[in-house]
């Protein structure tokens, strides 16, 4: 059974990227209808979900994982994800209205500008279509739009800015402002991170208070989520269809003429439109145009895959710093993410984290065996002086790194899961060792005890590079305008187009290309 | 011929029913002062200006402030407050001194006609002809803003205005403040000037009589404004303000929060952001004590003032440890509704922040009071009051929760934290999301037209036998 649905603009998927794109058209008065794969699901449900859940950890506990549209859960692990290779992707991503920004660190950085040009400078990975400056004007919109507190005191984060940040940065924790005094005196760069999170009222959003549960869930919204746009985009008059699983993509010609999803009950529809976007994140959309063979002639699709490797870093200080006081995270360590040695192994940027320790340190204190008042002042002094730094290490574009969809594992629907074929190459692991060296000074210099090295290269879930952005159809997928080369009409909005995955989080440069994408469409509906 | 003066008042008086939110930003009294001999005027008319709250209803872009445009619900259609910046053309550029008097004294424009008395003229009437003068002198020192003002779309008969000399008829007494010469009530009498001329305290805390204007006999009794209670403020230690403390008094007028006692939303919190927080010390202290003044109205269903109900929620406990991650979006209980949705800022006891700037639940008059208006109203359309304090925001829920949802979670707040004898069902949700109860007016005229038509048939019957009968 099919039924007869269209709009000017068909968006597939509702993150931050679909849902900005769909806001942006939804405003300029063009008929816009989003199909999202996972159900719609209220911001109170999942912080009660959080505070139900017993792993707090686990950042994808508290959004269930439906059958029709499964994604991937680690605890306890639902093996949706299918790894090959040497190295587990395992990554997180959420399938439901608003997508993955719902758990964010909502960090917003700008790429460098020599991110964009890695082949030239460096000789290494590839350079974008598109350089900084292009993109200057639509990172300030971004930030407008996500709503981003930065620091206005004249910190330069080495991407040149015309406009101050819309917001200021919120007042650092005494731990991050410890670390940044301490560190910037011996000889590292320690800044305010830029964060789509209020300092103040914004956007009808009230300011952050501090909840230290960013990940997995703000309770308030003072951080940015793309619901927000999901919901701006429906007052704007765009249409959403949530549990609407697209599965196919079937072209006239050259041109894409529908996108066909299932319902849960596994019923088919038939969605027309003049002009598709593809806003399903690095995985889900490669996999639907590798399924309906679309896009592809360059043989790019799926492959190139990236994210940020991180390593890290846990000691007891020899001083009371009490993380957990305010956001989950608020400083960066950033003199390590650009330099001549980017030739030989990979730029990157450590951040400090400001989650609270005390269940981890309960939890380590009872492996203690201690009771009584003694397992209290452990817990306590644990909680006060547990630290942990984390990285992101560039990494390269491979395409021997990919994902397919499976020949053998399919979902409740029938439609196949993805496979990938993942490995961390020298670059990042000669890095990483230089790293290392970077953590156990900082441990130093903080008298650090029981310091642990975490050298297991944890996914960030940046995912990026399956659908490349090049000038060359035949080594690339997309455009400069995000637009694939084998079909006029069909674009793609998401990380997945970054040519190279610099040294931060990736979600202000999509966000940023998502509105650009926007401002060509609305040309051409 | 009295019903239909009697509608036309009715409608005229619905206009104090501002429903657009508030402006978003401090209006910014101060500006810079002129040189020369008028500059003492100026500054004293920027005083009084920001004293009568001019700003409210004749801005709605703060970068052009007095440039009007704000719209005012009613009934019939919206009225717009009008430019009233120095503009020649489209503000009150033309305008001489003895027409602004009569405008702010009488309620009539530059061209003799009546003003709809949105425009609180029967308030205004009691200002020295001194003090208007200073506020002219003011807005005149003002940059002039071309800003045409949008015309009233009312419909007939409402849009003549000659109908509304009816309704001065009924409720207007220009003129100034009776009040005595006793030396020792000097600071009464400013207080009473600052309530009854400038503040224009009544034009919401007084309950409207049938004609719809001020029903003199319960003054400062508490009335409904567009889905908002505006509480009884005269000194009954249950009904009104009388346990709270002048200080306490003072504090709110100044910042908009006493904890323990009450946080101003909705137009309170305007009020206070744009007008009463500028008021200098002695004037503050004089408008507590008149208000101290004014006859106490007791209702006799209160026996606990609304700051003081309440009791700390322990619901956090039964919720934990039983429900397992979920993906539906209805609510398991009440409690479930308020963890997810409130709890976060304002604590699972309701008991709010240590400093206050979340504000507990208990003890808080807009849970606490008998009618459940502003409870609701707050839980829709949120809070943003900006003082010296800093910004007081609470996001509105009304795109997030139904009015089942809503009506839930109210019902379970007001059995917690506030009068437990209150209930709200969805249709009193719906209502409050649509600005609040709808006026008598429209049934009233229907009333009145259908009276009207079966008069006419009658009377046509009448003739028609008279004519036939041989």
């Amino acid at each position: 059974m099919t039924n007869a649905l269209s709009a000017d603009v068909v968006v597939v998927g509702s993150g931050v990227a679909g849902a900005l794109v769909a806001h942006e058209l939804a405003q300029a008065g063009v008929s816009v209808l989003m199909l999202e794969a996972g159900p719609r699901i209220e911001r109170w449900r999942i912080v009660e979900n959080f505070r139900n859940t017993p792993s707090k950890d686990d950042f994808m506990a508290p959004y269930p994982s439906t059958a029709h549209a499964p994604h991937p859960q680690y605890a306890p692990p639902n093996d949706y994800l299918i790894f090959k290779g040497t190295h587990q992707y395992n990554s997180q991503y959420i399938r439901a209205v608003g997508g993955t920004t719902w758990h964010w660190a909502a960090s917003t950085w700008r790429f460098l500008p020599n991110d964009f040009r890695m082949r030239t400078l460096y000789g290494v990975g590839r350079d974008w279509p598109v350089s900084y400056d292009e993109l200057e004007p639509y990172y300030y919109r971004a930030e407008v739009e996500l709503g981003v507190s930065g620091p206005n005191d004249g910190t330069d984060l080495g991407s040149p800015r015309r406009q101050p940040y819309p917001m200021d940065h919120l007042p650092l924790s005494y731990m991050d402002q410890r670390f940044l005094d301490e560190l910037n005196a011996k000889g590292f760069k320690v800044v305010s991170e830029p964060v789509a999170r209020n300092s103040r009222a914004w956007d009808q959003r009230p300011a952050c208070c501090g909840n230290n549960n960013c990940m997995p869930i703000c309770p308030i919204a003072a951080m940015y989520s793309g619901i927000i746009h999901v919901e701006k985009a429906e007052k704007a008059g765009a249409r959403l269809i949530a549990n609407a699983v697209v599965y196919r993509i079937e072209l006239d010609g050259k041109r894409v003429a529908a996108v066909h999803y299932q319902d849960p009950k596994g019923v088919s529809h038939r969605v027309t439109g003049k002009q598709f976007v593809l806003a399903a994140n690095g995985i889900e959309t490669p996999k639907l145009m590798l399924l309906s063979n679309v896009g592809n002639s360059s043989d790019q699709v799926g492959r190139n895959l990236m994210d940020h490797p991180g390593t890290g870093v846990t000691f007891q200080a020899s001083e009371d710093l009490w993380p957990g006081r305010g956001p989950m995270e608020l400083t960066s360590v950033v003199d390590m993410r650009d330099g001549a040695f980017r030739s030989e192994y990979a730029g990157k940027k450590l951040h400090l984290n400001n989650m609270a320790q005390t269940g981890h340190a309960t939890r380590a204190a009872l492996h203690l065996g201690l009771v009584g008042k003694k397992l209290n002042a452990e817990i306590r002094q644990r909680a006060a002086r547990t630290v942990n730094f984390n990285s992101f290490h560039d990494i390269l574009p491979d395409p021997a790194n990919r994902i397919v969809p499976s020949r053998e594992h399919h979902d409740s629907l029938g439609i196949s899961r993805p496979e990938i074929t993942y490995a961390i190459g020298d670059y990042v692991k000669k890095s990483a060792v230089h790293t290392r060296a970077a953590y156990a000074r900082i441990a130093q210099l903080f008298g650090g005890t029981e310091v642990k090295f975490d050298d297991d290269f944890a996914p960030n879930n940046h995912i990026m590079g399956t659908l490349i952005m090049g000038r060359d159809p035949k080594t690339s997928v997309v455009d400069a305008d995000c637009r694939t080369h084998d079909h006029d009409n069909l674009f793609i909005a998401g990380s997945a187009v970054m040519p190279s995955a610099g040294t931060v989080n990736c979600t202000l440069t999509l966000a940023a290309l998502a509105l650009r994408l926007a401002e060509r469409l609305r040309g051409k509906a | 011929m009295k019903l239909a003066s009697l509608l036309i008042t009715l409608m005229l008086a619905g206009a104090v029913h501002a429903q657009e939110p508030a402006k978003d930003g401090t209006a910014a009294p101060p500006v810079a002062p002129l040189p020369g001999s008028a500059t003492d005027q100026i500054l004293r008319g920027q005083y009084l200006a920001t004293a009568a709250d001019c700003i409210a209803c004749h801005t709605v872009d703060e970068k052009k402030p007095f440039a009007g445009g704000y719209p005012i619900a009613t009934p019939f259609g919206t009225i717009y407050g009008p430019n009233i910046t120095p503009d020649k053309e489209t503000g009150i550029g033309n305008w001489t001194d003895d027409e602004f008097v009569r405008a702010l004294h009488q309620g009539i424009g530059k061209h003799g006609e009546h003003l709809y008395p949105a425009f609180p003229y029967t308030a205004f009437s009691k200002m020295t002809r001194d003090d208007v003068l200073a506020i002219k002198a003011y807005l005149f020192s003002l940059p002039p803003i071309v800003q045409q003002t949008p015309a009233n779309p009312l419909s007939f008969p409402f849009n003549q205005r000659a109908i509304l000399a009816g309704w001065k008829l009924f409720n207007f007494q220009p003129g100034k403040l009776q009040q005595d010469d006793n030396p020792a009530n000097g600071q009464l009498r400013r207080g009473a000037y600052l309530a009854e001329a400038l503040a224009h305290c009544q034009e919401c805390h007084t309950p409207r009589n049938l004609t719809m204007g001020l029903d003199k006999k319960l003054a400062y009794g508490g009335a409904n404004v567009a889905g908002w209670k505006a509480y009884n403020i005269t000194p009954d230690p249950m009904s009104g303000i009388g346990a709270w403390t002048d200080a306490e008094l003072a504090q709110y007028l100044r910042t908009g929060v006493v904890k323990g006692k009450a946080s101003a939303a909705g137009g309170m919190a305007e009020a206070i952001e744009h007008s009463l927080r500028h008021l200098s010390e002695d004037d503050m202290k004089a408008l507590v004590r008149y208000l101290r003044s004014v006859p106490a109205i007791h209702d006799s269903l209160d026996s606990k003032p609304r700051f003081a109900m309440g009791k700390p929620a322990a619901d956090e406990v039964e919720l934990r440890g039983q429900a397992r991650v979920s993906a539906s979006n209805t609510a398991a209980s009440p409690a479930e509704l308020f963890s997810g949705n409130c709890a976060s800022c304002h604590a699972a006891s309701g008991a709010g922040s240590k400093d206050g700037y979340y504000p507990s639940l208990m003890n808080n008059s807009a849970v606490g009071a008998r009618d459940p208006s502003n409870l609701v109203m707050v839980i829709l359309q949120g809070v943003s009051r900006k003082t010296d304090e800093g910004h007081a925001f609470m996001p509105g829920f009304a795109a997030r929760l139904d009015d089942a949802q809503v009506a839930s979670l109210a019902n379970y707040m007001l059995v917690q934290f506030g009068d437990e004898r209150s209930k709200v069902d969805a249709a009193f949700v719906a209502q409050q999301r649509a600005g609040g109860p709808p006026s008598p007016l429209p049934k009233l005229m229907m009333g009145a037209a259908i009276a009207a038509v079966l008069a006419l048939l009658a009377l046509l019957v009448w003739w028609w036998r008279r004519r036939h009968r041989v």
